[in-house]
């Protein structure tokens, strides 16, 4: 194979002298285009001169006529753009005057609009600096961008201005069908603060749900007590479930173990089985005093009306809205309140008195005796649990581990009387006890539990 | 035997492994382009392509066996998926779980009322993934359902992202998101583990759907039509890989299955050895079972996509599993009998390294597509030939073994989670 290094030459120097000359284009349009800028920057510095004399202000107006006549828009904009900057509003207004007969507020308007990525966060970053009514106008529509990077971006420059009338529109923005832009104006009041909370605990009243619940929502985010005496009527009276469960949420972030008993009443009386399900999980999240009894009480009465929610012919256990979500929430709560697995098991089993008459009050009554102080009534739950039958076992293998030797020497003897096989390593582990009670009571139960599955096997 | 004869053994061996890999790669190289390609036309936009009216309702399913440590992180990626609340509701399947999966459910439960819960009893659970999907099914509300692993992470854009594409185009049965390694730094299994899936997904699934529209789904970060999958008759329960079952039916169907880049969801993968071997060798055994389904029918098929699929489970598991056995016999042969390749025509050795150049080229494109070409990514794409691919040769065998030979029943077996202390965090 030959390889002709002459056309292979000639043709990557062509490349290279057409890629040069673009470069070399480039470069000069870019000089061009700076001295431009240059040139209107020097007439755009004649604004800022103080206009003190008939003469400065007649320049200033010739100057400003000359920007305006400029023969490239682009750059007589660039340079107005720096003067945005100045305190004198006289400057920047008529800097703003400058960019909309420059059409460069039309151009930023339609990159907010129908741009790249990059053109829209120049042009949210342009109209921020110009921060007029038009301007926050178009920024406000920009907090419903599909892209929340955009809408943040707008909300950041809205904060950064903080206009006066952009409150109120933000307010009224917790309305809007178009929900990122609903969502982004809540975010940015609770950012502005101050008199923005008054325009929200004023949205309270709105007619729609959405921006009700926004409203509380960011209410709660201020971490404000004073809007609290707003938001409690509204767990009486508003017809919408998100939003009383928003109002319970945003009280207990505002008043911690302080909203108790509100959420005490949310949870027993609320009609929405979710609202009432997150209340007890806020209980517990606050760790409010009393919550514990609370939620175990709630529990037993919560059994007595449970219905199996079970599918019978799959055997299929379906969670997803009514009292069994209010039961999950309340069994996470008490978890989140320190609760063992077996404490909540005995509170569940507590609980479903009603459901299980079969040795459920024994069994809760005597796992409650084994977390006693005293020995002695460890003890004698450890005896009770026998009758408990295999409901027991967990807990009378933990307390086979218990301090005590005579709690331990119960424990082995309950399982001998009750347990199957599944107890036998446990009771095995029992021969190494230094106590010979422990000893004696295990071997017993071993034999009992070997001597009886047999029998079983037998007679199977 | 003499030594001629073991050399025109070894020299048929040895061109019979160049026809081989050079189908399979071949193959390859055609898909590589077309991922290629489509992956100038798939360019990552900053936002999701835009719905006419209301987005439409997802049902996100999600099985867990067994998923304490992963279940609370993959919840609230789900919970902050940037999508209306009211159009979306998350059904968790508990499939008998006897850890603490079902406390960590109940717990994200009682804050979001979006979640809810299916609990299969205790001793009717364990039938699989299937199983559990299709039990799902019956009580999602929406028209829209999306599959996600217990232990994934989907960015907070994905699911907009995979359901715009869906509803744009009514010949789609599903689409399907990217899937990216959380803990790919982690050791030389998890590296070429991250290497396997960036190839996989820009050279098969780009590179079929840019050629015959029809990629394959890969059991998570996906939605489907509800429609679609009632006409092709749900999950396999059967099918312990029912990704691929399901593929093929549904195109059978008539539908496409496209491949979107951009909606991307994190995994933790295998960090050990005997975890990825299991994991391999049920989606071994899994992809043999669907091969045994649909291949008697192969002759009868007329639609282009349903033979591809077949023919791709076919490259996978046993053209590419009898070229490496073939690749390793030669040089076993040549060793023992003291052939040496100084015997063997030039031209056949070349031919042998210019495949290897080629599959590692693949892979290095691949990873350029993904912007992950840095040198240590390309030397484990060269170490894994002849390490970790080498591995899928026992993967192979033991799955034809357990079906061919022990005729063992397909049953579903769960991957161990990483501890969430060891994976790596979503960038």
């Amino acid at each position: 194979m030959f390889v002709d290094y002459v056309l292979i030459r000639s043709v990557a120097l062509t490349l290279a002298a057409v890629f040069g000359a673009a470069l070399a284009l480039r470069v000069l349009l870019r000089w061009r285009y700076a001295a431009r800028v240059g040139r209107a920057r020097r007439i755009a510095a004649r604004l800022r001169a103080p206009a003190s004399t008939l003469a400065a202000v007649e320049d200033r107006s010739a100057a400003l006529d000359e920007l305006i006549e400029f023969p490239d828009m682009r750059a007589a904009a660039a340079a107005a753009r720096g003067l945005l900057g100045e305190t004198d509003a006289t400057i920047r207004s008529a800097a703003i005057q400058v960019l909309r007969e420059t059409r460069a507020l039309e151009r930023w308007s339609r990159d907010l609009r129908r741009g790249s990525y990059r053109r829209k966060l120049r042009a949210i970053q342009a109209l921020g600096e110009i921060g007029d009514e038009r301007a926050v106008e178009e920024l406000l529509e920009a907090l419903g961008d599909d892209d929340p990077d955009v809408a943040r971006a707008a909300s950041r420059a809205i904060v950064a201005r903080d206009p006066d009338y952009a409150a109120d529109r933000l307010a009224d923005a917790l309305s809007s069908p178009n929900r990122r832009l609903a969502e982004t104006a809540a975010a940015t009041l609770v950012r502005m603060g101050g008199d923005a909370v008054d325009l929200l605990v004023g949205q309270l009243a709105s007619r729609s749900a959405q921006a009700r619940r926004l409203a509380v929502e960011s209410l709660g985010a201020t971490g404000e007590q004073g809007p609290k005496e707003a938001l409690i009527p509204l767990l009486g009276r508003d017809p919408e479930p998100s939003v009383r469960q928003s109002v319970a949420e945003a009280l207990a972030r505002i008043e911690g173990d302080g909203a108790a008993e509100t959420l005490r009443r949310v949870a027993e009386s609320d009609p929405d089985w979710f609202v009432r399900a997150r209340a007890f999980a806020l209980l517990a999240e606050v760790n409010a005093p009393g919550a514990v009894e609370f939620l175990v009480e709630s529990l037993a009465q919560l059994q007595a009306g449970l219905h199996g929610s079970s599918e019978d012919e799959e055997d299929l256990e379906l969670i997803t809205d009514g009292p069994e979500r209010v039961r999950g929430a309340i069994l996470a709560g008490l978890r989140l309140l320190g609760f063992t697995e077996d404490q909540v098991a005995a509170a569940d089993r507590g609980g479903s008195r009603g459901a299980d008459e079969e040795g459920a009050t024994e069994a809760a009554e005597a796992t409650a005796l084994l977390r006693d102080t005293d020995s002695a009534r460890r003890a004698e739950g450890a005896r009770q649990l026998v009758s408990a039958g295999e409901r027991a076992t967990k807990a009378l293998q933990q307390a086979l581990r218990d301090p005590d030797p005579l709690v331990r020497a119960e424990a082995a003897r309950s399982l001998g009387r009750s347990g199957s096989r599944d107890c036998l390593a446990p009771l095995a582990e029992c021969m190494r006890d230094p106590d010979a009670n422990v000893r004696l009571a295990a071997s017993t139960a071993m034999r009992a539990v070997v001597t009886r599955d047999a029998a079983r096997e037998l007679r199977d | 035997m003499s030594g001629t004869t073991l050399a025109v053994i070894h020299d048929l061996l040895l061109a019979l492994c160049m026809v081989g890999a050079w189908a399979v790669i071949g193959f390859y190289a055609v898909l590589t382009v077309a991922g290629y390609v489509y992956s100038w036309e798939a360019r990552r936009p900053r936002r999701a392509p835009p719905i006419q009216g209301e987005l439409p309702g997802v049902s996100i399913l999600v099985p867990a066996h067994n998923e304490e440590i992963v279940m609370g992180g993959t919840l609230e990626s789900l919970l902050h998926l940037d999508y209306p609340r009211d159009r979306l509701e998350i059904i968790v399947i508990d499939d008998s779980s006897t850890d603490r999966t079902r406390r960590v459910i109940e717990h994200m439960m009682a804050t979001d009322r979006r979640l809810k819960l299916i609990g299969i009893a205790p001793g009717l659970g364990g039938r699989g993934k299937s199983h559990a999907l299709n039990q799902a099914v019956r009580y999602a509300r929406y028209g829209l359902l999306a599959v996600y692993d217990a232990d994934n992470a989907p960015e907070p854009q994905s699911l907009r992202m995979l359901v715009a594409e869906l509803v744009a185009d009514r010949r789609l049965a599903a689409v399907v998101g990217k899937v990216r390694t959380m803990n790919r730094a982690t050791n030389f299994l998890t590296r070429c583990v991250n290497v396997e899936f960036i190839s996989f997904q820009w050279i098969i699934q780009a590179g079929r759907w840019r050629l015959l529209r029809m990629a394959s789904l890969p059991g998570t970060n996906y939605v489907i039509r509800r429609d679609a999958l009632e006409r092709a008759g749900g999950w396999d329960p059967s099918a312990i890989a029912d990704d691929a079952e399901l593929t093929v039916r549904l195109a059978q169907e008539g539908y496409h299955i496209k491949f979107v880049p951009y909606a991307v969801t994190w995994e933790p993968e295998p960090q050990h050895w005997g975890v990825w071997l299991r994991q391999r060798l049920r989606w071994a055994r899994g992809g043999t079972y669907v091969v045994r389904k649909y291949v008697q029918r192969l002759i009868r098929l007329r639609r282009r996509p349903l033979l591809l699929e077949v023919f791709h489970l076919l490259t996978i598991y046993h053209m590419f599993f009898v070229v490496l056995v073939l690749s390793d016999l030669i040089f076993i042969i040549g060793v023992s009998a003291g052939v040496g390749f100084g015997t063997i025509n030039g031209p056949l050795l070349m031919l042998w390294g210019l495949a290897l150049a080629l599959f590692l080229l693949e892979l290095a494109i691949a990873l350029a597509i993904e912007g992950e070409h840095t040198p240590l990514n390309l030397l484990v794409g060269a170490a894994m030939y002849f390490t970790y691919c080498q591995v899928w040769v026992y993967v192979c065998a033991k799955a034809h073994y357990l079906d061919l030979v022990r005729q063992e029943r397909l049953r579903w077996e769960k991957t161990l989670r990483v501890p969430e202390s060891e994976q790596g965090a979503v960038p």
